[in-house]
C-alpha cells in the first residue's frame, strides 16, 4: 500500500515538474514572440516615418528608445536600412526627432554607463544618427575595457566619418587597442584619406608604440597598416608615400605597400615592384608578383616568368597568377615554363593555364 | 557469501548516490556557466560586425576540407551550398576518398573538371593521391581523388593540398548556416593565440532543403530524432559553452571546426588510427601547444551553425555512439600521460580527470548501477520506495536539465520558432528519460567490449613527426607558412 502511494506520488511530482517547466517554456516563448513582434513593428514604422514621417511623430517613436536597450538596436538597424536613401534633411529631421524625444541626450550620457553592451550601442546609435558632436566622446571609448566596446567605437567612429574620427582611429592602431584588421577596414575610406597620409608622413617608427590591449590580435606595424588601408581606398596621390615605403620599410612594410600599390598605382609602380621581386624576403616578392599582375605591366613578364622558379610556394602562385591576367604576353610565358625542367615552375604553369581553359593537363 | 555480497551492494550503492551527486552538480556547475556564457554572447551580438568579416579583404581566407565516401547523392548540392557561405576568400577541397560510387563522376560533370599537376605543400602521411582536379570556371573548387582512407586520412589529403592559412573540417553531408565561418574567423583574428574554434552542430532532419539551402528550420515527426536534438542542445549549449569559457573544451566535432593550418601539420594531421580523430587532434593539440610552451586557445561558440543529418534509426545511432565511445575512450588511453600532470594545465588537472571518470567509466558505472538496484531489491537490501525516489530523483533532475537547455535556445537562438517545433522539444525532453537514455548508456558502456574484443584502442600515441612515413610525393621544397598577407 505504501509502495503504491509512493509510486502514484513520485510520478505526480515527476510529471508536476514537467508541466511547470513547460509552463515556464511557453511564457517564455509568449514573451519573446510578443518582444520579437513588437520590434518587428517597430522598426517598419520607425523606417517608414524616417523617410517620410513627421518630426513629432518620430519623436514619439523614437522616445522609449531613451530607456530600453532593445529598442536601440531596432533604431540602430532601422536607421541603418534607410539610411543610404536619406537626404540631408531627412537626416536633420532625423536629429530633430532624436533631440525633441530625449534620445539624443540619453545615448550621450550612456556613453558613460557601467553596462559594457549600453556604451557600445549609444555610441552606435548616435553614429547612426549623424551626431558628429559626440565624436570625442565615442573616440574615447577606443580606449575602454572592454573590446567589443571598442570595436563598437570603431564602427561608430567610420559611421560619423570625420577628420577627427580618422585621427582617433590611427591613434587607436598606433596604441594596438584592438585587431589592425578591424580598424584598417573602416580608414579604407576617401574621408580617412588625408588622415591617412598624414599619419604615414609622419610616422617615424614602424612599431606599435603601446603594449597590446587585450584582444588586440596580432602585431602588424603601423605603417604596414596604414599602407594597408591606403591601397583599400586606392587614391592614386598615396602613390609616392607607398613607394618610399616600398623602397625603405620593414618586411611587413614592403609586404603591405606592394599590394597597396597593385591597388594604387603610380607611373613609378612597375619598375619599383620589378625591382621588390628580387627581395630577399619571399613574402615582399610575392605580394609585389600580385601587384605586378593587378596594375597590368606587361614590361613585367620576364621578371614574373623567372619566380615562376622561385623557391617559395606563394611567390610561383602569384607569379602565375600574375602572368594569367597580364593577358596574351603572360600566357605566352606560361606556355613556355610547361617546358622548363624545373617541376615546380610547369606545376603553377600548369594550373595557371588550366584555369584559364588552356591548358591541356590530363583530361578529367 | 550472501553477507559480503549485501555488504559489497550496500557500498556500491553509496558510491552511486556520492557519484551521481557529484556528477550532477558537475552538471548543474557546467549549464550555470553555459547560461551566463550565452546570455553575454546574445547581449553582445549588435555590437559584433560580422558582415565586415565577411566581406573584407582583410580577413584570413579558409580553405574548407570536405571529404567524400560514396556521397555520389549528396556531393554536389552540398559543394554548391559551400560556395555560398558569405565568406570572402574561400577555397573548397573535395577528397573523394576511394568512393565507389559516381561522386568524382557527379563533381566531373557539374564542375568540367580539368586534372592538374599539384605537389602538395605539407608532409602528412597519406593514402596515395591518384588525381588533383580544379574547376575552370571556379577556381575556388578543388578535387582530390585518392585511395580509400578513411576520414582522418582525407583530411590529412586536404590539409597536404589547401593553401589557406585556415583550415575548416566538415562532413560531406552537412551544411553550413552562410554567416558561420566569418564569426569563427573574427575570434582568430580577435585572439591569435587561437588554434581552433568549434561551431555548433544542430539536426537537419525534417527541414526544408532546397537547392543545397536550408529554407526552413522544422523538427521531423520521429521522436528518437528529436530526443537526439535535445540531446545535441544539451551537449553543446549545456557542455561545450562551459568547457570552452573555462579553457579546458577537448572536442570540436568532426562535423565542424575551424583550425590553424600551421599548427595541424606540426602537430602531424588527424591520426588515422582512431575512430575518434576529431576530438584525438584536440588533446593533442592542447599537449603539443603546453608541452612547446605556446599559447593554445580551442574554443566554441553557439552562434556559428553546421547542420547535419542525425540518424534515425535506432540500428543507425547506436552504431555512431559506439563509435563515438570508443573514439573517446582511444582519445583519453592514448594520452593518459596528461592525466594530473600540472604541466597540461587546467586540461590535466581538472578536464582530463572529469573525463574519465565520468565520461570514460561513466556509462559502464551506470549500467552497473542498474544491476546492482535490481540485485538489492531482490535481496532486500533496499527499499522499494528508495529506488523509486531514487530513479524519480534522477528522472527530474535529467529533465530540468533538458529543459534548460531548452530554455537557452528559446533565450538566445530560436532556431525552432514555431509552437510544434517548441511542443515537440518539450516532450522529447520528458520522453528521453524513459529508455533513451539507459539505452544509450548501455551502448556507450558496450564499447567497451569492442574496443577489448578487437584489442584496438591500447597503444601508446604513434607520433607521426615532421616526415613523411608513408608514400608521399614530393612536397613543395619551402615549407612555405601561409599567410594572410600573401
Amino acid at each position: 500500500m505504501t509502495l503504491l502511494l509512493a509510486t502514484k506520488w513520485l510520478l505526480g511530482a515527476s510529471f508536476a515538474l514537467w508541466a511547470l517547466l513547460t509552463f515556464f517554456v511557453v511564457v517564455r516563448k509568449y514573451g519573446r514572440d510578443r518582444r520579437e513582434a513588437r520590434s518587428t513593428q517597430r522598426r517598419a514604422l520607425l523606417e517608414r516615418l524616417a523617410r517620410d514621417g513627421d518630426v513629432d511623430e518620430l519623436a514619439e517613436v523614437l522616445r522609449p528608445a531613451a530607456r530600453d536597450l532593445d529598442a536601440q538596436v531596432d533604431v540602430d538597424a532601422a536607421i541603418a536600412r534607410v539610411r543610404p536613401d536619406l537626404n540631408a534633411y531627412r537626416l536633420a529631421r532625423v536629429r530633430a526627432a532624436a533631440h525633441a524625444s530625449g534620445l539624443e541626450s540619453a545615448l550621450v550620457d550612456q556613453l558613460g554607463d557601467r553596462d559594457p553592451v549600453a556604451r557600445g550601442e549609444a555610441a552606435l546609435v548616435l553614429a547612426r544618427l549623424g551626431h558628429q558632436l559626440a565624436t570625442h566622446r565615442i573616440a574615447g571609448l577606443l580606449s575602454d575595457r572592454d573590446p567589443d566596446v571598442r570595436l563598437a567605437a570603431c564602427r561608430a567612429l567610420a559611421l560619423l566619418a570625420t577628420q577627427q574620427g580618422a585621427e582617433a582611429l590611427i591613434a587607436a592602431l598606433a596604441e594596438r587597442q584592438m585587431p589592425p584588421e578591424r580598424i584598417v577596414e573602416r580608414l579604407a575610406a576617401p574621408w580617412a584619406l588625408q588622415a591617412t597620409l598624414d599619419a604615414l608622413a609622419n610616422a617615424t617608427s614602424s612599431l606599435p608604440v603601446e603594449a597590446p590591449a587585450r584582444g588586440a590580435g596580432r602585431a602588424i606595424p603601423f605603417r604596414a597598416s596604414l599602407a594597408r588601408a591606403l591601397g583599400l581606398v586606392g587614391d592614386p596621390r598615396a602613390g609616392s608615400a607607398l613607394l618610399q615605403l616600398l623602397r625603405g620599410g620593414s618586411e611587413e612594410e614592403q609586404v603591405n605597400a606592394a599590394r597597396a600599390l597593385g591597388e594604387v598605382g603610380s607611373d613609378e609602380a612597375p619598375r619599383a615592384l620589378v625591382d621588390a621581386l628580387g627581395s630577399a624576403s619571399w613574402p615582399v616578392r610575392a605580394q609585389a608578383a600580385t601587384a605586378l599582375g593587378a596594375l597590368g605591366s606587361s614590361e613585367a613578364v620576364p621578371a614574373l616568368a623567372e619566380c615562376l622558379g622561385d623557391g617559395a610556394w606563394w611567390v610561383r602562385a602569384n607569379a602565375a597568377g600574375a602572368l594569367r591576367a597580364l593577358g596574351p604576353s603572360g600566357l605566352n610565358a606560361l606556355r613556355q615554363a610547361l617546358d622548363s625542367e624545373d617541376r615546380y615552375a610547369r606545376e603553377r604553369a600548369g594550373e595557371a593555364l588550366a584555369l584559364e581553359g588552356l591548358r591541356t593537363g590530363a583530361a578529367a | 557469501m550472501t553477507h559480503w555480497l549485501i555488504e559489497a551492494l550496500v557500498a556500491f550503492n553509496v558510491f552511486m548516490l556520492v557519484y551521481l551527486a557529484v556528477l550532477d552538480t558537475v552538471y548543474t556547475g557546467l549549464v550555470l556557466i553555459g547560461w551566463r556564457a550565452v546570455e553575454g554572447y546574445v547581449r553582445r551580438r549588435p555590437l559584433r560586425d560580422y558582415a565586415t568579416v565577411a566581406t573584407s579583404e582583410l580577413s584570413m581566407p579558409v580553405s574548407i576540407l570536405s571529404p567524400a565516401y560514396n556521397e555520389e547523392a549528396v556531393i554536389v548540392p552540398s559543394v554548391r551550398s559551400l560556395l555560398e557561405s558569405q565568406f570572402v576568400e574561400l577555397e573548397v577541397v573535395i577528397i573523394n576518398d576511394g568512393s565507389t560510387d559516381g561522386t568524382l563522376a557527379a563533381l566531373q560533370r557539374e564542375f568540367d573538371l580539368v586534372k592538374v599537376e599539384r605537389i602538395p605543400r605539407a608532409n602528412l602521411p597519406t593514402k596515395p593521391v591518384r588525381g588533383v582536379y580544379i574547376c575552370p570556371h571556379d577556381p575556388r573548387v578543388v578535387v582530390i581523388d585518392k585511395e580509400n582512407g578513411g576520414k582522418a586520412d582525407s583530411l590529412n589529403a586536404g590539409i597536404r593540398y589547401a593553401v589557406y592559412p585556415l583550415f575548416c573540417a566538415i562532413d560531406a553531408d552537412t551544411m553550413l548556416d552562410p554567416g558561420a565561418l566569418s564569426r569563427l574567423v573574427w575570434e582568430f583574428q580577435a585572439s591569435p593565440e587561437t588554434v581552433a574554434a568549434g561551431g555548433i552542430v544542430r539536426v537537419i532532419n525534417g527541414s526544408d532543403v532546397r537547392d543545397g539551402k536550408l529554407v526552413e528550420v522544422k523538427m521531423p515527426r520521429g521522436l528518437l530524432v528529436n530526443m537526439q536534438i535535445v540531446e545535441y542542445l544539451r551537449a553543446f549549449l549545456g557542455g561545450r559553452i562551459a568547457w570552452s569559457r573555462l579553457g579546458m573544451l577537448l572536442i570540436i566535432s568532426g562535423a565542424f571546426g575551424l583550425f590553424r593550418r600551421d599548427v595541424v601539420v606540426e602537430a602531424g594531421g588527424y591520426d588515422t588510427t582512431t575512430v575518434g580523430e576529431d576530438a584525438e587532434l584536440i588533446l593533442r593539440l592542447h599537449r603539443l601547444r603546453r608541452e612547446q610552451r605556446k599559447p593554445c586557445r580551442i574554443t566554441f561558440f553557439p552562434d556559428p551553425i553546421c547542420w547535419t543529418e542525425a540518424p534515425s534509426s535506432l540500428r543507425v545511432l547506436t552504431r555512431q555512439r559506439d563509435r563515438w565511445q570508443r573514439g573517446l575512450i582511444e582519445m583519453l588511453l592514448r594520452h593518459r600521460r596528461m592525466l594530473l600532470r600540472p604541466r597540461y594545465g587546467v586540461v590535466g588537472m581538472l578536464a582530463l580527470p572529469y573525463f574519465v571518470i565520468f565520461e570514460l567509466l561513466g556509462p559502464a558505472i551506470e549500467v552497473v548501477g542498474y544491476v546492482s538496484i535490481a540485485v538489492s531489491l531482490a535481496l532486500g537490501v533496499i527499499s522499494p520506495t528508495f529506488v523509486l525516489v531514487f530513479l524519480a530523483l534522477s528522472v527530474c533532475y535529467g529533465m530540468a536539465l533538458s529543459f534548460c537547455v531548452v530554455l537557452m535556445e528559446e533565450r538566445a537562438f530560436r532556431r525552432y520558432p514555431d509552437w510544434r517545433c517548441l511542443r515537440r522539444l518539450v516532450l522529447a525532453a520528458l520522453v528521453e528519460n524513459f529508455g533513451y537514455r539507459q539505452l544509450m548508456a548501455l551502448v556507450r558502456a558496450r564499447a567497451w567490449w569492442t574496443i577489448l574484443r578487437r584489442g584496438d584502442g591500447w597503444g601508446e600515441m604513434t607520433r607521426v613527426g615532421f616526415g613523411p612515413t608513408a608514400p608521399t610525393p614530393e612536397v613543395d621544397p619551402v615549407a612555405t607558412p601561409s599567410s594572410a598577407s600573401v
